[in-house]
């Protein structure tokens, strides 16, 4: 087992690293980023500024130049490390973001921490929420589609999976918007944090806009699950000794039937992650996908990489941590 | 099998054929089936021919009035410029038809190259291999999709080869585990003592078997390809052209949902039957050969 | 990277674009685009506006058109809706204010900071700003300046000077006092500051910008002489903050999101993008009798026909928008009334004359006649707001009533456009002209704005967008990098606050708030001539040269005037007849900008 822990451990550290660096160079090699910083000043050959920096021409006008312009890049560049190389500067970023130090917005200057501690919660209670919509459904669902196996309820219990898997979520938060928002009022329209009670209210029609589909996955899963475990001998014995099948089914058979939910418990929070950058923008949710987006549209690389490494990162955590407990579930994986 | 393929997500692409193919054969496809196909076909030929066919051009202003429900002479209503929602979503499936058909299909060959090399060679080349699949789905999809389509433009060629980016890892695994699986048969390990080379054995022997499975990801992938560009268009992130993401979204206003919720609905509505068709084929497929995986 | 922590150039570049607004700027240069959200405002260019909405003239003699309030969008500036009825509080009938209650508005977009002389406010910092400090001079609803927290204001000789004296025995919220070295502090951090100092610089000579004349009277001496310089202290510069936090702001930015004024509101929480809490000062120097509220919150709702419909819910007290859909959801809701404005901004299309093929005037002819004013007016502003023919509405003095806009004259396009494709071939595809549509986005609204502007262009142009995030559209048009945008400024109530958009001084330069790049030296003699006299008519008659000048070069097409809407639920009172120190009544509605220290709540 301690080896096993210390391969995950390995190859959880080379990910991080691998993922973290894909997102740096990507936003740092393709396009200029000192236009991100200085903007059209950054058209200014470098030959001018040299020039100038040996005294050969004033930085006037008269050379095209506004006073202080090449100051400026210069201050700019060493500020953000542009002279050195992209793999020098992915380890000062890192190393700053190790620390704690995310840098600032190259476009408002805020702290880019700052963003991620104010933003980050409330998408983290979005996916749990929505976590906890889509296995509150899934469960008693599955339990009864699996309990009378390809009768009516059942083959209902297809097509209505099928349906919720073929809804973008994007649609779907439209829809609910419209029924529980608009024409019914059931919902807010408006996210409000004052108080667990008025945010629980706000982000209820997100959380089941991305559960929804996530429980037709479960239900799936576990009704397969289910219906394999009704069939071992211990079911058979537990009927036998007359206990009532709704004890049977939610005492004996669920706990394990729920592997294979819990196998896809990981990859479905990045499909949540992602989901969650559309439904916050329907439900103008404060949350890490709407300022992702915003960034984005911005273009504001510092908050762009941040924002997706903070992801990335906590996705393939969460990834671990299932896989740990699979491997402490089941031997097999361990010993492989 | 390598460490990295004990994973919890690899695991779902553990994959079993019938050892006698010839039984599934004779499983029906069914009418689900046919009728999925004969949507999808539907669609493909409205697109296809929409420019011969008597429908309003979709950029038309005031085809009729602004924000009237379906009527005779609009079928889908119109928007808030008036313009005709029908040809709107029929423009629009072409985006994203196209899309979705060009990332499965650089899913499927970029993907599954890597899959089916990682699986028959095996050793470093598979490690490096299903590293680069690991590294790529540590990305939530969507997140990937922005981080490219962000550094690059939003041309439909990026936004369709970004989307076949994120089929890479998924379809590659399909590949790498099938692989791994046939290569140990018989007809294979035959090839291999007649003294065939490895590309002739990829490419006659294990490619027609491994691209059953695959033919059935393939159709749930442009699914899933369809719904992200729908969603990358949705941002406003997607191909600057009409596409069901840009309709939906240019209907979701608040005043538009009250007014003329049919902008909105009517192509979530065809959106909708389309992902149901793609999904449902695809599930026919799969089971049609037993194919067992689950994810993508 | 730790020591990355001042706004960048890139900000600042942008930031100096809308801060050189601050002086002379009467509506700010928005795009009619929107900074995040759907809707079709903020302010970009808003920045620094000063106050004043479009009626009438700056002193006293200037006629007032401020219309009583009557329902009829044809009038400029109206109130709609139940709570019009009811006397306001300058009336002597005036209803019983009632005292506390939060008032929760909604605000387009988030600013930066809340630090007038380092950050740029647009509209949304106005509102907030407004109940945290006070200005040195403002607005009443004749349109005329008035002084606020200044005492008076009084021209030296031609008035190249002018002494403001401030009101005595006044502290900040922090008990620091206010008095000229309070003025001076401001003064100093503004024009220390890179971005706002570029804002008062040009109009100030090198040393000697100011002198103390006592413990509460400062003089300013300026390059020019200006009858109407108090005008100038309305808005962002003219808003005092504590000199013990600015100086601490500068050591520290973070200091910039709480803010410290003598208003009669005092900051209690904000969290940027989500909303700023602000209580009531109880030791309010005009007396905290007078504020009746406990508190405002300001919500950040970009999509402000989303808040519209949370007004119409009650689940928000006020909204400020100029977005059509917004204005009608407002309008059609129960017990929501609105405060509708038309006479301060106006939409319009800008070419770039200095850019190919826009330098060619048949390009710029053919444009406008193929601009479809009519779809943009029907299927845009959806009936809330009127065509416009020049940068005045009709109701106001400055008006020529003969300079009437172009548009819709589809057939008389196509001959220019050949006549110009003959010449320049390289400049056209298939008998188009080539032209590059720039706009910012995304945004629901700009996109089928262009989508309209499209559809009637597309028969003679080849039109290619180029959607931009709202910042560097605007920087892109400030140094010149664009063929055609869409804009929305103008509408002032002093025509001197016109100038900055229209002489010539920085035309030729790399950088202009002259986004058209169009000089003319006798025109800046008229404007120059309009800023030293306070003789009404002439004034009016060179303002209806001008916008005949204007017309001529073909460089704007006007579309609309702008509908500056504040819509609120009717148990919120005295949105408009809020009164100043000396009883003086403010204007209302102002580009939207809220003064709320008169407001209450009375949900009876």
């Amino acid at each position: 087992m301690k080896q096993f822990i210390l391969r995950r451990v390995a190859q959880l550290v080379l990910v991080v690293f691998s993922v973290t660096f894909l997102t740096f160079a990507s936003l740092n090699l393709v396009g200029d980023p000192l236009f991100n910083i200085v903007g059209v000043l950054s058209g200014i050959p470098d030959e001018q500024c040299e020039a100038v920096a040996r005294g050969e021409i004033e930085d006037t006008q008269s050379s095209g130049l506004n006073v202080g312009d090449c100051a400026l890049i210069a201050q700019a560049k060493e500020q953000n490390n542009l002279d050195k190389n992209v793999a020098e500067r992915y380890g000062i970023w890192l190393s700053d973001m190790a620390s704690g130090d995310f840098g600032t917005s190259f476009v408002n200057g805020d702290e880019i921490s700052d963003i991620v501690k104010e933003r980050l919660p409330v998408t983290i209670r979005l996916i749990v929420l929505a976590q906890i919509v889509a296995l509150g459904i899934a469960i008693p669902w599955g339990v009864a589609s699996a309990y009378r196996a390809n009768r009516g309820f059942d083959k209902a219990s297809t097509v209505g999976s099928f349906g919720l898997l073929s809804i973008p979520n994007f649609a779907l938060g439209v829809i609910l918007l419209y029924f529980f928002t608009l024409r019914w009022q059931i919902f807010p329209s408006r996210y409000e944090n004052a108080g667990w009670w008025s945010e629980l209210k706000a982000l209820t029609l997100p959380a089941f806009t991305l559960g929804l589909g996530l429980a037709a996955t479960y239900q799936r899963l576990l009704r397969t699950d289910l219906i394999t475990t009704l069939q071992d001998d211990f079911i058979h014995m537990a009927r036998a000794k007359g206990m009532s099948d709704r004890h049977i089914m939610y005492r004996h058979a669920l706990r394990p039937s729920m592997f294979s939910v819990i196998t896809v418990f990981g990859v479905n929070t990045g499909a949540l992650i992602g989901g969650a950058l559309v439904v916050e923008q329907i439900f103008s949710i404060p949350g890490v996908g709407t300022e992702l987006v915003e960034a984005v549209l911005r273009n504001d690389p510092p908050v762009v990489i941040s924002l997706i490494s903070v992801v990335a990162i906590g996705f393939v955590l969460i990834n671990f941590f299932v896989d740990l407990m699979y491997g402490y579930l089941d031997p097999r994986v361990r010993t492989s | 099998m390598s460490e990295i393929e004990t994973t919890g997500e690899s695991r779902l692409e553990a994959i079993s054929m019938d050892d006698d193919v010839v039984d599934a054969v004779k499983k029906k496809l069914g009418v689900g089936f046919w009728i999925a196909v004969g949507w999808l076909g539907l669609l493909v030929a409205t697109v296809v021919l929409a420019p011969l066919l008597p429908f309003d051009d979709p950029d038309k202003l005031a085809s009729g009035p602004a924000r009237t429900g379906p009527s005779m002479d609009n079928w889908f209503g119109t928007d808030a410029l008036g313009r005709d929602v029908f040809a709107r979503t029929v423009y629009g499936a072409r985006v994203s038809l196209v899309v979705g058909f060009i990332a499965i299909a650089f899913g499927m060959v970029v993907g599954g190259s890597l899959g089916m090399i990682a699986g028959y060679f095996r050793g470093r080349v598979d490690q490096v291999i299903s590293f680069l699949f690991f590294t790529l789905l540590s990305f939530p999809g969507l997140i990937l999709a922005l981080l490219i389509t962000s550094t690059f433009d939003r041309t439909l060629r990026t936004v369709s080869l970004t989307l076949g980016v994120l089929a890479v890892a998924p379809v590659g695994r399909l590949a790498r585990a099938a692989t791994l699986v046939f290569a140990e048969r018989e007809f294979v390990q035959a090839a291999r003592v007649i003294g065939a080379k490895h590309f002739r054995i990829l490419t006659r022997e294990l490619l027609p078997v491994v691209l059953i499975p695959m033919a059935a990801l393939a159709l749930l992938g442009m699914g899933v390809a369809i719904v992200a560009e729908g969603g990358l268009a949705f941002l406003q992130l997607s191909v600057e052209d009409i596409s069901w993401g840009v309709i939906i979204n240019d209907g979701r206003g608040i005043r538009d949902l009250q007014e003329n919720p049919h902008v909105a609905l009517m192509p979530i509505g065809v959106m909708f039957l389309t992902i149901l068709a793609l999904n449902f084929a695809g599930d026919r497929v799969r089971e049609y050969f037993d194919v067992r995986e689950t994810a993508f | 990277m730790k020591s990355r922590t001042r706004p960048t150039m890139f900000a600042q570049l942008i930031a100096l674009l809308l801060a050189l607004s601050l002086v002379a700027v009467a509506c700010g240069g928005d795009d009619d685009g929107d900074a995040t959200g759907d809707d079709g405002e903020v302010a970009v260019g808003d920045d620094g506006a000063d106050g004043d909405d479009g009626d009438g003239g700056d002193d006293g003699d200037a006629p007032s058109t401020t219309a009583a309030p009557v329902e009829d969008v044809t009038e400029g500036n109206v109130c709609i809706g139940d709570a019009c009825d009811e006397p306001s509080g300058d009336d002597d009938a005036a209803p019983e204010p009632v005292a506390g209650g939060t008032l929760r508005v909604a605000v387009e977009a988030e600013t930066d900071g809340l630090n007038p002389a380092a950050n740029n406010f647009a509209v949304s910092a106005y509102t907030m700003g407004f109940a945290i400090f006070d200005p040195l001079f403002y607005i009443d609803e004749d349109g005329n300046w008035f002084p606020f927290l200044a005492e008076s204001a009084t021209p030296v000789g031609d008035g190249s000077s002018w002494q403001v004296k401030v009101r005595e025995g006044i502290t900040f919220h922090d008990g620091t006092p206010l008095n000229a070295d309070a003025l001076i502090a401001n003064f100093e951090t503004a024009i220390t500051d890179p971005i706002i100092s570029l804002a008062i610089v040009p109009s100030y000579p090198a040393e000697n910008r100011y002198e103390k004349i006592d413990e509460y009277t400062l003089q300013y001496n300026l390059i020019r002489p200006s009858a109407h310089f108090p005008i100038n202290l309305t808005a962002q510069l003219g808003m005092v903050a504590s000199p013990t936090w600015l100086a601490a702001a500068a050591e520290d930015d973070s200091l910039n999101q709480s803010p410290v004024g003598t208003g009669p509101f005092i900051l209690e929480s904000r969290t940027q993008d989500v909303s700023t809490r602000v209580v009531k000062n109880p030791d309010y120097w005009r007396g905290a009798d007078d504020v009746h509220l406990d508190a405002i919150e300001f919500f950040i709702t970009t999509d402000t026909a989303l808040a519209a419909e949370q007004v119409a819910a009650g689940e928000l007290d006020v909204v400020v928008t100029s977005n059509a859909d917004a204005t009608l959801t407002l309008r059609d809701a129960d017990d929501v009334s609105t405060f509708e404005n038309l006479y301060s901004g106006e939409d319009f299309i800008m070419l770039n004359t200095r850019a190919v093929p826009m330098d060619d005037i048949r390009v710029r002819q053919a444009l406008t006649f193929a601009t479809d004013r009519q779809a943009y007016h029907d299927l845009i502003g959806q009936g809330t707001k009127p065509l416009a023919d020049s940068m005045y509405h009709p109701d106001l003095v400055w008006n020529n009533p003969d300079v009437v806009q172009e548009g819709n004259m589809f057939d008389q396009a196509g001959p220019l456009v050949d006549s110009y494709c003959a010449e320049f071939p390289e400049n056209c595809t298939n008998g188009k002209v080539n032209i590059e549509l720039q706009f910012s986005g995304p945004s629901t609204l700009q996109t089928r704005i262009m989508d309209v502007l499209s559809a009637g262009w597309e028969p003679y142009f080849q039109v290619e967008r180029q959607q931009l995030p709202q910042d560097q559209h605007i920087l892109q048009t400030a140094i010149g990098q664009f063929q055609v945008v869409t804009w929305r400024q103008f509408g002032a109530v002093d025509p001197d606050n016109e100038v900055v958009w229209l002489e010539c001084a920085t035309a030729t330069g790399g950088i202009t708030l002259n986004w058209v790049r169009l000089c003319n030296e006798d025109r800046d003699a008229l404007l120059f001539e309009q800023r030293a006299t306070t003789d009404l008519d002439r004034r009016v008659e060179i303002m209806q040269k001008i916008q005949a000048e204007i017309q001529a070069t073909y460089s704007y097409v006007f579309l609309t005037h702008a509908n500056w809407t504040v819509g609120f639920r009717n148990a919120v009172k005295n949105i408009c007849g809020q009164t100043g120190p000396d009883g003086v009544v403010l204007v209302c509605n102002n580009q939207g900008r809220g003064f709320y220290h008169n407001v209450w709540i009375d949900e009876g």
